[in-house]
């Protein structure tokens, strides 16, 4: 008996690692060919590398327009958080904690954001925001990105936010506090860890963002990093793999580093509190 | 403060609250597709261009168009083999990581970063290790000697969509992945308790709490995550152009292609305008056959101002 569980749990850990080695291997896969001169990638490739470079790193770092990338695509995130927890985090009290008719009709709506055929309606999206000033501005790209945040992040805090006992708001209400107050003195600071995997969430949208940030954004010196990237690496006919490597490495770099300081809280701040 | 007072003060905060995410919506979904529907009536193949008003005509023509419908097509198989089979796989593998193991905490943190790195990243990951010259699958196969000649995952028309479904999946199922076991953890640990002490195994474990209670989720998951699928567009673009020929063109591809490189903007928004339509379909027949779920999802704090 003892020895069949003990059998399936390491069944169980196999098929885990199985599936994180095809996760993540690609990563450190080309981590590993960032460093290699590119004629060693595209030559006879050996596992082990015969040559180790920064060349590609020095051609990212010096040779293109890395660092306005990185500037570009935090500007952009940043707006984004900013733009999006305020509208999340009401939209999500009241959603999930305030009563009215229509509610559900409502939060359907928001959803059917997704249902919206983003590289079909570029077009009519650049023609508004050029009436309002917001082409080739970091705010307009913003823009498009908290909208496609919003919904999916209102739905994301729910669980956080019913797993805070109605009490709450009564011994608030009963004690004569107002609804406002009680949102943003007990109910925010309550929910602290499910805003912060939200603000993590809108961060993740826009800095993964392609689309807008390729219709939106004309002026070269505003391009985010997917652009930049894409750019460099598929603009020419034959790909300089190890170039693309470092390009790749440096654009996933600040994600990498994001999670490993915070990455443990988005699931905790998704779910209602349970995980420790 | 009466009681009435409260609870229509409470649905007047409600809306206030809610109203700048609706305005947003608004302006950014609904304005234009109303734009585009007008667009989609007129002959203008760039923006700025001058143009006629003609009608139904560029609807009339898509539907006659073979290459269209074809892309409609292949657009309803990537949505089955996306939408469908990435819930599937993430809500199995959610349920694998859910029973504590060593290692957890590093697998609930990290399964997740294919998702966060942007799109043109995941494209060059995969571009490279499906090379067919000096990719690592291939090149590693070959010297196992489990095949002989390489496999051009890209570029062979036949296997470029399968390819495709794959990266988008490595690419998405770890974030609902993720979703699923926050829902996961949102189970009462006393309803498991109950049902061991009354002898129930784990498949009815399954059946009669867990699966009950992630109902909400998967329906969500079920809607928003076809949604998402259908309107995938920048891997696709990045890692194959809809190529090779058209093996992998869906409408997102297809009428994107049409607009910037065909120079045709009135009939790449009357295509947009016909895939809205069926996804309005299909989402309205989705709500309206989980309509329970959608309730329920949402009423949990009914009684707050009673």
């Amino acid at each position: 008996m003892n020895s069949s569980i003990s059998l399936t749990s390491i069944l169980r850990l196999l098929v885990i690692s199985l599936i994180m080695f095809i996760l993540l291997a690609p990563f450190l896969w080309i981590l590993l060919a960032s460093f290699r001169p590119n004629m060693e990638l595209i030559r006879n490739q050996t596992l082990i590398p015969q040559n180790l470079t920064i060349e590609n790193y020095i051609s990212l770092f010096a040779k293109s327009a890395y660092w306005q990338w990185v500037i570009n695509s935090t500007i952009v995130a940043i707006y984004t958080v900013v733009l999006s927890l305020p509208l999340i985090v009401a939209g999500a009290y009241s959603v999930y904690r305030t009563q009215y008719r229509g509610r559900n009709v409502l939060s359907l709506f928001l959803l059917s954001v997704y249902i919206f055929p983003t590289a079909l309606l570029v077009v009519p999206i650049f023609k508004i925001f050029d009436g309002l000033a917001l082409v080739d501005s970091h705010l307009g790209c913003a823009l498009m990105n908290t909208a496609f945040a919003v919904p999916f992040g209102i739905w994301l805090l729910q669980a956080f936010l019913k797993s805070l006992p109605p009490e709450l708001e009564e011994a608030a209400a009963v004690d004569g506090i107002g609804r406002i107050r009680t949102l943003f003195q007990i109910i925010i600071p309550q929910a602290a860890p499910g805003i912060i995997a939200i603000a993590m969430f809108a961060f993740i949208v826009s800095w993964t963002e392609y689309l807008f940030a390729m219709t939106l954004l004309l002026s070269n010196d505003l391009h985010t990093l997917p652009i930049g990237l894409t750019g460099i690496v598929f603009g020419q006919y034959r790909v300089n793999w190890g170039f693309a490597a470092a390009g790749a490495v440096g654009s996933a770099l600040p994600v990498f580093i994001l999670f490993l300081i915070v990455g443990r809280w988005f699931i905790r701040g998704i779910s209602a509190g349970a995980i420790k | 403060m009466s009681q009435q007072d409260f609870r229509s003060r409470d649905s007047r905060l409600g809306l206030y609250l809610v109203l700048p995410a609706v305005m947003l919506v608004i302006l950014v979904v609904i304005l234009p597709i109303i734009s585009g529907i007008q667009i989609s009536l007129t002959s203008q193949r760039v923006v700025g261009s001058e143009y006629e008003i003609i009608g139904l005509k560029n609807y009339f023509d898509l539907f006659k168009d073979k290459n269209f419908i074809a892309s409609l097509g292949r657009s309803a198989v990537w949505v089955l083999a996306n939408g469908l089979f990435q819930t599937f796989v993430a809500l199995l593998i959610a349920l694998l990581i859910n029973q504590p193991f060593k290692g957890q905490n590093f697998v609930r943190t990290w399964i997740i970063l294919p998702w966060a790195v942007p799109a043109a990243v995941t494209a060059i990951l995969w571009r490279w290790m499906f090379d067919a010259t000096s990719g690592i699958i291939n090149t590693s196969m070959m010297r196992l000697g489990i095949m002989e000649k390489p496999a051009l995952f890209l570029a062979n028309p036949e296997i470029a969509g399968i390819s495709l479904t794959f990266v988008n999946s490595w690419r998405y199922v770890p974030f609902l992945t993720i979703i699923f076991l926050a829902s996961l953890a949102s189970v009462p640990e006393e309803e498991y308790e109950a049902a061991r002490v009354d002898g129930a195994g784990a498949w009815l474990q399954f059946k009669s709490i867990t699966f009950p209670n992630l109902l909400p989720t998967l329906t969500v998951l079920g809607l928003v995550g076809t949604l998402w699928a259908s309107n995938v567009f920048d891997i696709i673009w990045m890692m194959t152009r809809g190529g090779p020929g058209v093996s992998t063109t869906t409408i997102p591809v297809l009428m994107y292609d049409t607009a910037f490189y065909g120079y045709n903007i009135s009939k790449a928004s009357a295509g947009a305008i016909i895939f809205l339509l069926i996804l309005i379909v299909f989402a309205l027949v989705f709500i309206f056959l989980n309509r329970k779920q959608f309730i329920m999802a949402d009423e949990t704090f009914r009684d707050l101002s009673k």
